[in-house]
């Protein structure tokens, strides 16, 4: 839906963070994911007997010096992923004080999440089944509310918070309502981002559903076999152009489009046709005001499941064209799992290194392409190109789709 | 920064532990306790206020094929939207939005499917139950049944996330995301919450709190036409990461409040009704209905509602502070809306 102001402001990306079970930085991530480097491992934070599916793409939890043990230990793990992504964005964006905090401290929070604290609920509800009286630290810490506060005190924010929590779409939509504060004034600058801890009962729940494979997670792949179920947290600073420059802040690229659509269909499959996909990405490409074949890459959702991967190709073989080319595409989530409402975060990060690098992450494990899409996956070894614009598209639980275009700045 | 767009309820949907619609809200005696038993100590029952489910209509939300496997959570979500788009054609839905702002979420599914795969095995793990402990599982089957087109948010947090819900809906408007904004908020009492406010000690017998469930839905337009009454989102949100930063935060709040304006009280019996008391002593004060318990964000929506309803030609304009009981605090600013509709009409009428 077109916007109905005038002008809006130019919504800009100052500052991107990342931890991913590739690595524990923008940096580490992004090298190993154009490496292939699968993040696939044995899990061991919790037990997975009787599970089909016993892997996942476990996180290697980045040091944080700036706490104390007590401190360490209090923080779910969701906020030990959270806070190093966050520092990371922060520090790019030269808003990280040499004291570590922020140097906006009225800038508000925008966090994406479907789980929270969920390992603290989940001992809360142990000691309720043992007959005992819970204990308060592990109920109070498990909301995730808790990890906004985890990080206003971890960088001294002192501005409001809101959480969003639309399943696997819901860190694409933090960024989108990030973006949208700014476009309407509600904002200047706002650290976005998404967030999300491996926990058992999330685990046990997709094992359930069959939709976990035991195999490679392969999305987009005729012989795909289902979802690696990933953890990990991206944090992006976004701020009006007018603002960044006021501070003289680099802008990395500019967001500039977002579109949400429901799919009503069921409230775990997608429907067949896609049809939410497309005007999610209808509405994105409108407000970009950019024409579907500017768009140099797709980040595609690719979960490896087989609804979701027949549903999105053939929304994108409706928008793109048959036999399309151009976007070429792919899914990450084929070496760092699906991390669910941090994918949108994470996936808008390296939708956005692809857009300043010009190269692409490769579809890997695709060796027999689904038919719609088999000349749009990006393939090992691809040379880089020139982008202007990406896209970033996320599907989720309960019909949430969202669409981020990406554009290049300057 | 732009100016600050006006926001208009042009309807609304109360489930309450009272009844069925805004005058549920807004009877002078308060409804009644029922107790409920920890399930860690079964022997130990708190009192709390609890919808009754007794009531034929939940009959008919239990048999919609969406709901089989939802539980009280959406049921009392759906109910109180339903209620707020009384006469809302089907074309007008499709570009309506939709915010659901929850608190415990569907704990009471989560605590199941925990109990279910612990006790019986993983591998025993029941995949009907599993997607419907998602915070958004509910909002999904509100739009969904109910037809709504536009786009669709869950919003997680304490009473304050209300207020974030209300600034959602005037960006989504301001911005033509959506053409009109369903703002609603559910709460269902389990046994586990019952043992998680145990926990914090807000049933401790010396104090008034009172655990309660329902749900709230405002419909939301930027056009006075036919709206019950105008509301906007404070500027600004406070939030407090320790007990010790509370009392200076909520000060800090009280100072960025308009003076002269009336305050609906909130907090009457929460552990922070005291605080609200000391720091909003000099406001002149518009008297509140009887306590209805606390059900996080969906007692903001109620508040809301049962301030709007205190609003006249002689008293304009109501402040409702929103105290959030674990992380962020806020206020409203409600207005009248000439030749609006207040008093705000009774069910029965609004569904004719």
């Amino acid at each position: 839906m077109a916007s109905q102001r005038e002008a809006r402001p130019v919504v800009v990306v100052t500052g991107i963070g990342m931890v991913t079970a590739l690595g524990v930085d923008v940096a580490s991530s992004w090298d190993r994911m154009l490496e292939g480097k699968d993040g696939a491992r044995p899990v061991d934070l919790f037990a997975t007997e009787g599970c089909r599916c016993r892997s996942a793409a476990q996180a290697a939890l980045p040091p944080l010096p700036s706490l104390a043990p007590p401190e360490l230990r209090k923080l779910p793990r969701a906020s030990r992923l959270a806070i190093p992504a966050a520092r990371e964005a922060l520090a790019q964006a030269g808003l990280l004080a040499a004291d570590q905090r922020a140097r906006l401290p009225q800038m508000p929070l925008c966090l994406a999440t479907t789980e929270g604290g969920m390992e603290f609920g989940e001992r809360f509800l142990e000691e309720l089944l043992a007959g005992r009286k819970g204990r308060l630290q592990w109920v109070g810490r498990y909301q995730p509310h808790q990890q906004a506060i985890d990080l206003q005190r971890a960088f001294g924010l002192r501005g409001r918070s809101v959480v969003i929590a639309n399943s696997c779409s819901s860190g694409a939509d933090a960024l989108g309502y990030a973006a949208q504060m700014i476009w309407s004034g509600e904002a200047a600058c706002v650290l976005a981002g998404g967030f999300e801890a491996l926990a058992e009962t999330v685990f046990v729940g997709f094992d359930s559903l069959r939709i976990l494979t035991t195999d490679r997670c392969a999305p987009f792949d005729r012989g795909r076999t289902g979802l690696l179920l990933g953890e990990g947290a991206a944090f992006l600073i976004l701020e009006s152009l007018e603002h960044a420059s006021g501070r003289h802040a680099r802008p990395l690229c500019r967001i500039t489009g977002y579109g949400q659509a429901t799919d009503l269909h069921h409230l775990t499959q997608p429907a067949p046709d896609g049809s939410a996909l497309c005007r999610a990405i209808e509405s994105a490409l409108a407000q970009a005001k950019v024409e579907p074949e500017t768009i140099g890459y797709l980040n595609a959702h690719g979960t490896g499941t087989s609804l979701n991967d027949e549903s999105e190709a053939r929304a994108y073989s409706r928008f793109f064209g048959v036999g399309w080319q151009i976007p070429r595409m792919s899914s990450v989530k084929a070496m760092i799992g699906h991390t669910l409402g941090a994918a949108g975060a994470i996936e808008a990060v390296f939708s956005i290194l692809a857009l300043q690098t010009g190269r692409l992450p490769p579809q890997w494990n695709s060796v027999s392409p689904l038919p719609e899409v088999e000349q749009a996956l990006v393939r090992p070894g691809e040379s880089p190109r020139p982008l202007s614009h990406v896209m970033s598209a996320n599907v989720g639980f309960g019909g949430s789709n969202s669409t981020l275009v990406f554009s290049s700045h300057g | 920064m732009v100016d600050r767009l006006l926001l208009h309820a042009r309807a609304v949907g109360v489930v309450s532990p009272a009844g069925f619609g805004a005058e549920s809200l807004i009877q002078r005696t308060p409804p009644k306790e029922h107790a409920m038993q920890l399930s860690s100590s079964p022997s130990r029952s708190f009192p709390i206020f609890a919808v009754d489910r007794s009531h034929p209509r939940w009959r008919t939300w239990a048999e919609e094929p969406r709901l089989r496997r939802a539980g009280g959570l959406a049921q009392f979500l759906l109910e109180a939207i339903q209620q707020a788009l009384a006469g809302i054609d089907e074309p007008s839905r499709q570009r309506m939005g939709l915010i659901a702002v929850l608190n415990n979420g569907s704990i009471a599914h989560i605590a199941r499917f925990f109990s279910g795969y612990r006790s019986q095995g993983r591998r025993f793990a029941s995949p009907l139950l599993f997607p419907e402990t998602v915070y958004n599982a509910a909002t999904s089957h509100a739009a969904a049944v109910l037809g709504l087109g536009g786009p669709s948010c869950s919003l997680v947090g304490d009473e304050s996330a209300w207020i974030e819900g209300l600034r959602m809906a005037r960006v989504w408007l301001e911005l033509g995301h959506a053409s009109t904004v369903l703002l609603a908020a559910s709460e269902e009492i389990t046994t586990a919450s019952l043992a998680a406010f145990q926990c914090a000690g807000w049933l401790r017998g010396s104090r008034p709190f009172r655990p309660a469930e329902g749900a709230v839905a405002l419909l939301l337009t930027v056009q006075p036409e036919s709206a019950l009454f105008a509301l906007e989102a404070a500027p600004i949100s406070l939030p407090y990461t320790s007990r010790k930063e509370l009392l200076p935060v909520a000060a800090r709040l009280a100072r960025k409040m308009p003076t002269h304006l009336p305050v609906y009280p909130t907090a009457q019996g929460s552990w922070l009704g005291p605080l609200e008391k000391a720091v909003l002593g000099s406001h002149p004060v518009a008297e509140p209905y009887p306590y209805l318990g606390e059900a996080f964000p969906v007692s903001s929506g109620w508040q809301t509602i049962r301030a709007a309803t205190l609003l006249s030609e002689g008293r304009p304009e109501i402040l409702v502070p929103i105290w959030g009981s674990s992380h962020q605090l806020s206020w409203l600013h409600l207005r009248l809306v000439r030749r609006g509709r207040l008093p705000i009409p009774p069910l029965g009428r609004s569904e004719a």
